[in-house]
């Protein structure tokens, strides 16, 4: 049997047409609108990148999770599985000696290898921002606020929004025990929040002040009652600190009107070492998967050879205009579609009209294409176009156009 | 408010589940008369019971379609990837298990072993922790015939009793886990529903301690 692999798009990956391009271009452009509005400045980063930009890549991006290329030296390359890694890169390098704190966006579509027949998609539309070169409670409020507003210019009302520590868990575990296999075992536990088995395990090293931190850390979860339960448990200085930090910028979010939509977790499992502070995501009603993940990544930018502090997010544009689609809130804006036919020898008559008329009113003005008038009457019924002009000897209007007497005299 | 959904794997799993259910004190009746619904309506409207095969409620629990399962460790263990595993419910209990012919030595020579399992993932990551590097075939049915038919050098397979495996010439050779039902909740939903499923898992946890002690 011959494959017809031409016809199909391959697994993880889809078209997007008409309705749903639009609604997701709308999407785009106010995204685009805020960040812009806060400042933030594009770029766009090439599609593929060397394997080792993306040594300590955020998220499940393992080099396993990366679609790889070779180039005609033998180099690795990889499908860009992340925007952050390159950005750090291009901060490091080319905007090395520009003013900080940077604030930088991107729109660009991303790639990770995900499980066949999962339902996931291996190709993502991305859009975000990443704020370098400042590392105070502003600039994590900054990113913060950017954040939920501009959800909320897309009309996102109903979220939740996860925020925890990304230094925490992992500064526990690493006091606990140095053996990488067993922090990786105790990092699944706690991330999975298998209160049970984390307990069992844990019951095998001991007794000391680490493995009791680190029990209660996956109940450290919910509202401001977090802090009261974490307040006898941390004794030590940088401990302390980090949940102090917390304690500051949540008492503070209530003021955007983020009080009731903020969740905290400071039971948040770093996998990968690669957030240092603040990581946030948001979660939407009714999708399994949180639609804007962001954080701060103070060493990143290190391994580029700048040390500058930086904190962003992304936000993943599918998930959001799938959201928006499902919820009825992307209807297409009604553009009074319209048809404009130049008769046999008229034919740049129509069109220059058709263009008069672009410029005079708003929606799409279509040139009739066809021999004959009946031809064009048929199309614009099947494609809802109500009005149709015709240029010839005079001008003459069909449909609600004619009743109004509209087009130009 | 929509009901909180949970998905429990059909046959035995889900007449245990129902039980505990009732304990909580949730009226069963749709789910005792259930005829050919995949969708029950317990508790006066406030809980659905999704009925499923177990690895589909991995795929429903991630996606966020179901907010909460009941499904075995070994499930687990094979196909999750990102959901939260929050209590062990004592019932269901078996265990995973290398087993070979009564007598053989499965690791003894250098050559590469075959071993037929269910769980191809489960048996590559164990023996991936022993470095060991072996040829892994997925059976769908009785895994016991294909170290009969002489397909596969052991077997990697749940037992409860150890009855098929004796039947079959088989035996034990080493324990690779133990498994039980356990309640699995999706990531997004424990943020969302949080105190919907917080309040299920309180009125359940103390009626699992008593299981647990019961067995």
């Amino acid at each position: 049997m011959i494959k017809k692999d031409y016809l199909s798009t391959p697994k993880g990956t889809r078209d997007i047409l008409l309705e749903e391009c639009e609604a997701q271009g709308r999407i785009e452009d106010r995204l685009k609108a805020s960040f812009q509005s806060y400042g933030y400045r594009p770029v766009i980063t090439p599609g593929i990148e060397y394997l080792d930009v993306f040594a300590e890549a955020p998220g499940n991006t393992g080099s396993e999770h990366m679609f790889k290329l070779v180039d005609n030296e033998g180099r690795i390359l990889v499908l860009r599985p992340d925007s952050t890694a390159p950005i750090a890169r291009l901060t490091a390098t080319r905007l090395k000696h520009s003013e900080k704190p940077l604030r930088l966006y991107y729109n660009q579509r991303i790639y990770r290898q995900k499980n066949l027949y999962s339902g996931h998609n291996i190709e993502t539309s991305q859009m975000g921002v990443e704020l370098i070169g400042a590392n105070t409670i502003r600039a994590d409020l900054e990113v913060l606020q950017l954040a939920t507003e501009a959800l909320e210019s897309c009309g996102l009302r109903d979220y939740r929004i996860e925020l925890g520590h990304g230094g925490l868990c992992e500064l526990l575990i690493s006091r606990l025990t140095p053996d990488e296999r067993v922090k990786e075992q105790l990092r699944q536990l706690i991330q999975a929040k298998n209160y049970p088995t984390l307990s069992d395990f844990l019951d095998t090293m001991g007794q000391g002040e680490a493995v009791r931190v680190i029990k209660a850390l996956p109940g450290l979860f919910g509202g401001g009652e977090v802090f009261r339960q974490a307040a006898g448990l941390f004794h030590d200085q940088e401990t302390k600190d980090i949940i102090e930090y917390m304690h500051a910028l949540f008492e503070m979010l209530p003021r955007f009107g983020l009080g009731e939509k903020v969740m905290l977790d400071l039971g948040f499992v770093n996998a990968n070492d690669y957030y240092t502070g603040i990581i946030f995501q948001v979660y939407l009603q009714g999708s399994g998967e949180a639609v804007l993940v962001g954080g701060r990544y103070d060493r990143l930018l290190e391994r580029f050879g700048e040390k500058l502090p930086a904190v962003g997010f992304g936000v993943n544009v599918d998930l959001l205009t799938k959201n928006r689609l499902d919820q009825g809130s992307e209807e297409p804006s009604e553009a009074p579609g319209l048809l404009v036919w130049g008769e046999p020898g008229y034919e740049i008559d129509g069109m220059k009209y058709a263009q008069s008329l672009r410029e005079s009113r708003g929606g799409a003005v279509e040139n009739g294409l066809f021999e004959n008038l009946d031809q064009c009457k048929a199309y614009a019924l099947s494609k809802r176009i109500s009005s149709i002009h015709t240029v010839g000897e005079a001008v003459r209007i069909y449909g609600p156009d004619a009743e109004k007497g509209g087009g130009p005299g | 408010m929509k009901p909180l959904r949970i998905a429990v794997a059909k046959g035995r799993l889900e007449e245990e589940t129902q039980a505990l259910l009732e304990k909580m004190g949730m009226d069963c009746s749709a789910a005792k008369d259930k005829g050919r619904k995949l969708i029950l309506p317990l508790d006066g409207g406030r809980l659905d019971l999704v009925l499923a095969k177990s690895q589909d409620i991995i795929t429903y629990v991630e996606h966020g379609v179901c907010d909460m399962g009941i499904v075995g460790k070994d499930t687990i263990m094979e196909s999750a990837q990102s959901l939260y595993e929050v209590m062990d419910l004592g019932f269901g209990r078996c265990r995973m298990i290398l087993a070979a012919g009564v007598g053989k030595d499965f690791y003894q020579g250098f050559g590469a072993k075959t071993v037929a399992s269910k769980y191809p993932n489960i048996a590559r990551g164990f023996f991936e922790s022993k470095a060991m590097d072996v040829n892994i075939v997925k059976i769908e049915g009785s895994v016991e015939l294909a170290p009969l038919l002489e397909l596969a050098d052991g077997i990697v397979d749940i037992v409860e009793t150890g009855g098929t495996l004796r039947a079959n010439g088989l035996e034990e050779k080493e324990h690779i886990a133990h498994l039980s039902a356990r309640l699995v909740v999706n990531v997004a939903g424990m943020k969302l529903r949080k105190e919907e499923i917080d309040g299920f898992i309180h009125r359940l946890r103390p009626l699992v301690t008593v299981e647990k002690g019961g067995a």
